[in-house]
């Protein structure tokens, strides 16, 4: 497996996989809450000795951009955003499962409870519980800690949660996430409310990081070019001796 | 491979194609009273994972800290919109009222229904009964009594007639006012009017002037609360956007044809 042709053909390989991570970039770069993927490209086999000149290249991890996104100001009393890096919301399915999530874009279910708006899953408080707000109390304010508080009374607290390695949550669509260790609550949090968290996708570096997978693919495609010819030409030098 | 790509770029056009129709809807509307600017939502679509978190990446026992998922692109969530107040604008009509903040005026509906808005423009129909543009009585029926001479609305929406001859002006009965949990989520029925649903919440009706509903103002006119220039500002994002997602569908293709310059 000393051949650059193998190697070249992997890179193309993985090329494939990381510009799909990329349109899905800037296909949600108006997605709420959403959170850059970024793949990563590692060496698969490091060098054993000198005489091993090459090694493949894998991707087997993606790194999530946890930048937060800008606030977008909307006016809405039930839309909140979380101004702090790599801390999230927590909703429960309906399998009493936690998801976790930076779309902080509410809504009321006919329960009266808090829910998240796109996958109409109850919001949890700091204990996990949903929120609900009695009947009647429609002045909602949502203080910087989460405080909320309907006509002047406080009703709940919305629950934030941040992880040891927030890497490790894993995207589920609809902006929700799944965790496999259990979340601590963070010392310091703000929310604002009356806006939400836009995309974290930067278009420009979006683009520009397609450009360059775009030539890297290219030249991935000439080296391969390059060695088909190269050793289609010494296969006819060795032959030619022989008159066949 | 490359499927997956073009697909996530298509819907990256699909969404912000819906996000122009928005915007223009919301451009249309710039002079419609009490029009409330709207906004598509957009959500990521499912993930594919190809490498698990978690899963081994030696014998030692090492794991992979994030493993590899790999998205298809967005889809729409949903419209909403911006509940923010319009500016006032003052009219000579007694019967234009206002609400300055929160509530909608109860309309009853040709069906029996009651519908909501936000656009306090009354008339008087044959019956000298309160109505709005389109004919669709208030609730509760508010008639004026004949030979009104002026009419005064107070904040708290009483209306209070003056009548040729008589020295005090009578109370002819008060508006009524229903606010809800989400009114962003009401669902749109044109003609200003709003139809409540689940998402809404269920309306709780009283009157102007006390906790959790607004007050009521005479002589105006709620505007449309939509921004030209957060409009076009949005528009050019969108028309970028889409650009962007095109740009992927080049990107896409040349690696394709990267592929097939090999295959020959």
């Amino acid at each position: 497996m000393d051949s650059p042709a193998y190697l070249a053909a992997q890179h193309m390989s993985i090329a494939r996989n990381n510009i799909q991570i990329l349109a899905n970039n800037l296909a949600n770069a108006s997605t709420s809450g959403f959170q850059a993927d970024r793949p990563l490209v590692a060496e698969f086999e490091p060098k054993k000795n000198f005489m091993d000149s090459l090694s493949f290249a894998v991707n087997n991890e993606n790194f999530r951009d946890t930048t937060p996104g800008e606030i977008t100001h909307t006016g809405n009393i039930l839309d909140v955003a979380i101004a702090t890096k790599d801390v999230y919301f927590s909703v429960q399915n309906s399998k009493g499962e936690n998801l976790y999530t930076r779309n902080g874009q509410l809504e009321l279910n006919e329960e009266r409870q808090l829910v998240q708006g796109s996958s109409k899953l109850p919001l949890s408080d700091t204990n996990k519980s949903p929120i609900t707000i009695p009947a009647g109390m429609n002045d909602i304010k949502i203080a910087g800690d989460g405080t909320i508080s309907a006509n002047g009374k406080m009703v709940a607290k919305i629950g934030v949660f941040k992880f040891a390695n927030s890497q490790s949550l894993v995207k589920q669509g609809n902006t929700l996430m799944k965790a496999s260790t259990e979340p601590t609550t963070p010392d310091k949090v703000a929310l604002v409310q009356r806006g939400y968290e836009a995309s974290n996708v930067n278009p420009v570096l979006a683009l520009a990081q397609m450009i360059e997978l775009q030539r890297e693919d290219s030249q991935d495609a000439f080296v391969i070019e390059t060695y088909k010819e190269q050793s289609g030409q010494q296969i006819d030098d060795l032959l030619k001796p022989l008159n066949v | 491979m490359t499927i997956g790509a073009l697909s996530a770029a298509a819907s990256g056009l699909s969404f912000q194609d819906t996000k122009v129709r928005v915007i223009s809807n919301n451009i249309a509307n710039m002079n419609t009273a009490s029009f409330k600017r709207a906004s598509a939502i957009a959500v990521d679509q499912d993930y594919q994972t190809y490498q698990g978190v978690g899963s081994p990446t030696s014998a030692e026992g090492t794991i992979n800290p994030t493993g590899t998922q790999v998205g298809m692109g967005v889809k729409t969530a949903g419209v909403v919109r911006s509940m923010e107040q319009g500016d006032i604008e003052i009219t000579d009509n007694p019967l234009d009222v206002m609400i300055q903040g929160e509530g909608y005026f109860n309309i009853e509906l040709p069906t029996g229904e009651i519908g909501y808005t936000r656009d306090g423009r009354f008339q008087l129909n044959a019956e000298r009964q309160l109505v709005t543009m389109s004919g669709y009585k208030a609730k509760p029926d508010l008639t004026l009594p004949a030979n009104t001479t002026s009419l005064d609305i107070n904040k708290e929406g009483q209306i209070y007639a003056q009548i040729q001859g008589s020295p005090n002006a009578v109370l002819v009965g008060q508006l009524e006012l229903s606010v809800f949990a989400s009114p962003g989520s009401l669902d749109p029925m044109g003609d200003n009017l709003f139809k409540e649903n689940i998402a809404a919440g269920s309306p709780t009706t009283g009157v102007a002037g006390t906790a959790g509903f607004g007050t009521i103002v005479q002589f105006a006119v709620e505007s449309s609360n939509v921004k030209p220039v957060v409009e076009l500002t949005a528009l050019i994002e969108a028309q970028r956007a889409y650009a962007m997602n095109t740009k992927t569908m080049n990107a896409v293709e040349q690696m394709d044809q990267n592929l097939q310059s090999l295959m020959r």
